[in-house]
């Protein structure tokens, strides 16, 4: 993409990519790792983005929630590490959702056991996120009729992991 | 209006230098404390987080530069002195940790070390390895994602005399390699009790397949042909294609095992 410098929009989108990733994985390594990668793919696929430059952020929001989803599927048993709670702090902002709890990174693994593989990003759009269903369909390139029943089957689920886990 | 998004909010501080904000949007950040207070949480992560990103996007474009080649024990050296600093700061902060019995985070040195080293470590051996990408050096950790032109570097230890060592790299079309002695056909002895680290690093090559890497430490020499025929075996009777490791965990070869699984992106 002639139009947009892909290094100064790594450096600009840095940030929310650190941020997100952490948000997702709960685990800075883990987190830098995902950046450095998502960063990569940006650096060498940029190019291909067709869409105007308002539009990149969705796109590296899209490619950053992939990347750490497909981290959270294959996560293998890993040394425990723990931080000072100024480190943790550093990229913890409070989630958009109130749904919190649910999205621990045990809790949110178990629960994206149970969705595909669109539902597990409707899933982190709509509850890490606080995007709209509308923000939801532009980022995923998906009709708004399939997100909104991807988002009725998720209630379903989050009321069914509810009366397991009172 | 609902609350923002974070991706509205994401976009809002990256590009708020170049773009004006959208009527709406500005709006609502004037009403609503809560969009407010998490837009200034953002800026501020950004802000504080500024050197961090330098070094991602830095390693990232670095890292679009790579060529597969084992480094000799020359062009190692200037890794060995990294690696040096790097295991002293480990050691120290680990004997600190143990002491105090509260985690400390690491602050970076020279952004070579922001990370505890990652240690297999059983019946008084202990095998771990540092990841070098762009010129930078951190601790790896087995299941962590590399990427091609990632450099890897092991320093392993052991009590019991005498204790040999091969390291090998199997890949998950089973094919066996040996990474220690490198090129070797059997297991090298270990100084006891010292760490040692062990000459030359393996680079990464583009291949996107994950790779074991098997240390096999043992009191009489491991030949390398025992576990290219382990692996064999296990191919065949798993007829797994590509290999996994629940079946190269069953391979029947004698000493102690430690594993460590490369995934490449």
């Amino acid at each position: 993409v002639d139009r947009i410098d892909l290094v100064d929009a790594a450096r600009q989108y840095g940030s929310a990519i650190l941020r997100r990733s952490y948000s997702i994985l709960r685990d800075r390594a883990d987190a830098e790792d995902i950046a450095q990668e998502v960063m990569i793919i940006l650096l060498q696929k940029g190019h291909q983005f067709r869409g105007a430059p308002s539009q990149l952020g969705g796109w590296i929001y899209r490619l950053t929630t992939h990347t750490c989803l497909n981290r959270l599927r294959t996560r293998r048993r890993r040394l425990t590490r723990e931080y000072s709670s100024e480190v943790a702090d550093w990229l913890t902002v409070q989630p958009a959702n109130p749904l919190e709890s649910l999205t621990s990174r045990y809790d949110l693994t178990a629960l994206l056991d149970s969705l595909d593989e669109l539902g597990q990003q409707v899933f982190v759009y709509l509850h890490l996120d606080g995007m709209t269903q509308e923000e939801i369909a532009e980022t995923t390139g998906v009709s708004r009729r399939t997100i909104g029943k991807s988002v009725k089957r998720i209630e379903e689920i989050l009321a069914a992991h509810a009366e397991v886990s009172p | 209006m609902s609350h923002l998004s974070d991706l509205v909010l994401d976009r809002l501080v990256a590009s708020e230098t170049d773009r004006p904000v959208d009527p709406a949007v500005a709006r609502h950040l004037t009403a609503c404390s809560r969009c407010h207070e998490r837009l200034e949480s953002f800026r501020r992560i950004r802000q504080e987080g500024e050197e961090t990103i330098d070094r991602l996007v830095s390693s990232a474009q670095a890292a679009t530069v790579h060529r597969s080649s084992f480094m000799t024990n020359e062009s190692a050296q200037f890794w060995f002195r990294q690696l040096v600093l790097a295991a002293t700061i480990g050691c120290v902060a680990t004997v600190a940790f143990v002491m105090l019995r509260q985690p400390t985070f690491t602050t970076p040195v020279a952004g070579k070390v922001d990370d505890w080293p990652a240690e297999i470590r059983s019946k008084g051996e202990s095998i771990h390895f540092f990841r070098q990408r762009a010129g930078a050096v951190t601790p790896g950790m087995s299941g962590d994602v590399f990427l091609p032109g990632d450099a890897l570097r092991f320093v392993v230890s052991a009590t019991a005399e005498p204790t040999y060592l091969l390291l090998t790299g199997i890949e998950s079309s089973g094919e066996v390699s040996a990474y220690f002695p490198f090129g070797g056909s059997s297991s090298e002895q270990l100084a006891a009790g010292a760490e040692t680290t062990l000459p030359g690093s393996i680079v990464l090559d583009a291949s996107p397949d994950t790779e074991y890497l098997l240390a096999i430490f043992s009191p009489t020499p491991i030949h390398l042909a025992e576990v290219t025929q382990a692996v064999a075996a296990v191919r065949s009777e798993s007829r797994l294609s590509p290999l996994e490791l629940p079946a190269l965990e069953r391979l029947g070869v004698p000493g102690h095992h430690h594993w460590i699984v490369v995934r490449k992106h």
